[in-house]
């Protein structure tokens, strides 16, 4: 695959090519992630936006290779510092795992171990060669100071239900970063947060990033959140990357019928009585999609050769790519910004 | 607004309490230890006129949930009292508040766990109709299906059962079974919180031209503040059980008195890639509702506090026309 970026990074980190993770349950096949592509580079935040099923948080999953069973990576593949890793070994898959690439999730409560104390789980993360217990100790109360937790000698040897939501998501990312990952991945990290705490962890988690020189893959539905964080972003439709662009570009013109109706689903205009512009019909059923393209029975654009073969992704301004026939005609569409004059970025 | 005693007002709540009492350890029972309560609302005031949509805006824990559910005396107010039409809700017995409840209805939150699956849709609604006598036998179908098309489901659907149908689906079928007895008030208790974004839309369309087509009076609760900017005329904001600011939707979004209000707006994320912050718009968490602080209740986390605001607990007042605030500072918060 050849696809340009915009702001094209100056090194990529990681290279995700054709991901495809299918899950084969008795009677039917989920194509869950189908032919993911994208590219995340040294310092970036790219942002993945779609609704439930769409199949953004098994992109991560596999990512990291931690599929569940009945579903099963079957295509693609993930470059990573010239290796990839859909061809490591599971021995040489655990040292990437929390020391390259970390991951935290939308309910930190189920992530963390509610029998531990906070101070076991990330002692237990830290890479321990050649520290002491006095190390450690000094290290685990130096991280969960670094995420902005009160009080933390106290606060660490406390249980994750001592800890509001707020707070365990926090500790969630002290133990992700005890390992000093290069590429921190979140999965709605924010969803089950009040605003004020969201903002917080949104904020911590952009300034950790800059501190730390890690990368970031944001997983998210809430296209603010993706307004506020992202240097790029990706929009995924029933398993596809449907648009992807850098975050301007996206809002102030959206390339692709989904997209569009997305943002025309979002309250964001000033006037109450103004109608809301829905995206009509259903989310699609993963087990039994429509020949050609995915979005099609609910596109407004949509045309026969829409529901004959799937489009394949077109540049349509430099970085800005869209997988749809209608591009062109989608040109008047602005997006939720004004923002016309200025194409694809810089 | 609540500011002047007309009597316009369709729904009228005044210093409303509800405490949830903890449960004691038997020692600290023993020891005469003053019981500790949940003060999920603490003292609330406010009315709505006819054919207005108030928003109940505030985060989690801050007590919009109970609100509802003693204006509806789904919860029993502690104290207080609840006024519909001039009547006293909160002193109405079993039969008089059935009877009442065909004026009050609530929509909530999650349609998977607020219909019951062994129903189908015939049988929920045909017997939300005979409990309340809504229509004779002989209207009952033509009704039905009237319902259903107004929520924009197919009346084919009928013989089905909520299992079948998806989120959006069944919150259409909540919002029918609400409307089944023609109440006058609705209360929508986070009604697309659990939909996905373009679900989200079809929904709050969907509510927005059933308010003008019945002229309900709509209590709208929820925490997205992009959405109580859509669709409301007024909004109330909440902080651990009380209300803080109440003003026209648009004067409150344009310009916020109240600091906690500010805070609020500030830290919901705007869609605008140019209009990012590095700071965060507060430290910290609300309190808990147990051991409130003295004074304002706000003052821990507010930038402008002073030692007026650790001791005495701001009134709710008037600062312009349909505004109200209470803070001891609220004219000079912009």
């Amino acid at each position: 695959m050849s696809q340009v970026e915009g702001r094209r990074p100056v090194e990529l980190l990681l290279q995700v090519n054709g991901l495809t993770t299918y899950f084969f349950m008795k009677d039917a096949t989920v194509r869950a992630v189908d032919g993911v592509t994208f590219n995340l580079g040294t310092g970036e935040t790219y942002g993945i936006v779609g609704e439930s099923g769409s199949g953004k948080s098994m992109t991560l999953k596999s990512i990291l290779r931690l599929v569940p069973p009945p579903g099963k990576i079957i295509g693609g593949n993930i470059e990573y510092g010239g290796l990839d890793l859909l061809a490591l070994s599971p021995a040489q898959m655990r040292l990437i795992r929390g020391r390259e690439i970390g991951m935290i999730f939308q309910e930190p409560m189920t992530a963390l171990n509610p029998v531990l104390s906070i101070k076991q789980q990330i002692m237990e993360s830290l890479d321990t060669e050649g520290m002491s217990y006095q190390e450690k100790l000094a290290r685990a109360v130096e991280l969960l100071k670094l995420v902005g937790v009160p009080s933390a000698e106290r606060r660490l040897e406390e249980y994750p239900h001592q800890f509001s939501g707020g707070m365990r998501q926090r500790a969630m990312i002290a133990i992700t970063l005890a390992r000093q990952p290069k590429i921190l991945m979140a999965d709605e990290p924010t969803t089950a947060l009040d605003v004020t705490v969201q903002d917080q962890i949104l904020k911590l988690i952009a300034g950790l990033k800059d501190s730390l020189g890690m990368s970031v893959i944001l997983v998210t539905h809430d296209l603010g959140v993706v307004a506020q964080m992202c240097d790029r972003v990706a929009v995924m439709y029933a398993g596809k990357i449907v648009e992807t662009a850098d975050t301007l570009s996206l809002f102030s013109s959206p390339r692709h019928p989904y997209t569009i109706g997305l943002m025309g689903s979002l309250p964001h205009g000033r006037e109450r009585g103004t109608k809301l512009r829905p995206i009509k019909g259903f989310p699609p059923d993963l087990t039994s999609l429509p020949e050609g393209c995915s979005f099609a029975p609910r596109c407004e654009f949509a045309t026969v050769e829409c529901r004959e073969a799937c489009p394949s992704a077109t540049e349509v301004a430099p970085g800005h790519m869209a997988s749809c026939y209608h591009t062109a005609r989608l040109v008047e569409f602005k997006g939720i910004i004004e923002h016309a004059d200025e194409e694809g970025g810089s | 607004m609540n500011s002047e005693p007309e009597d316009g007002s369709l729904l009228r709540v005044e210093g409303l309490k509800k405490a949830f009492p903890l449960k004691q350890p038997v020692i600290d029972v023993l020891l005469r230890k003053p019981a500790l309560a949940v003060k999920a609302v603490d003292g609330v005031s406010l009315s709505m006129r006819r054919g207005e949509t108030l928003g109940l805006v505030g985060e989690s824990g801050c007590g919009k949930s109970t609100l509802a559910r003693c204006i509806l005396r789904l919860e029993e107010p502690d104290a207080g009292k609840v006024t519909f039409e001039g009547q006293d809700i909160t002193r109405m017995n079993k039969r008089e508040l059935r009877q009442q409840r065909k004026k009050m209805q609530i929509i909530f939150q999650d349609p998977y766990s607020s219909l019951n699956p062994r129903m189908s849709i015939r049988e929920m609604l045909e017997e939300v109709l005979t409990v309340h006598r809504i229509c004779p036998p002989a209207q009952v179908a033509s009704r039905l299906a009237e319902l259903l098309e107004m929520v924009g489901m197919s009346p084919d659907t009928m013989d089905r059962f909520p299992g079948e149908f998806s989120g959006g689906q069944r919150q259409r079928l909540g919002i029918a079974r609400a409307l089944a007895v023609d109440p006058e008030f609705i209360i929508a208790d986070e009604p697309v919180s659990s939909l996905d974004v373009s679900i989200q839309a079809q929904i709050i369309n969907l509510l927005a031209d059933l308010q003008r087509l019945l002229s309900l009076t709509v209590l709208f609760i929820s925490h997205d503040l992009r959405i109580i900017r859509h669709i409301t005329d007024c909004v109330a904001v909440m902080y651990l059980g009380t209300v803080v600011e109440m003003a026209q939707t648009g004067a409150l979004f344009d310009r916020p008195y109240h600091p906690y209000t500010t805070v609020l707006l500030a830290a919901a994320p705007a869609l605008d890639p140019r209009a990012r912050r590095k700071e965060y718009a507060i430290e910290g968490e609300p309190p808990s509702p147990i051991n409130l602080p003295r004074g304002c209740r706000f003052h821990p986390r507010c930038v402008m506090a002073t030692a007026k605001c650790r001791e005495e607990e701001p009134s709710m007042r008037q600062v312009e026309p349909g505004r109200m605030v209470s803070c001891h500072f609220s004219n000079k918060v912009s």
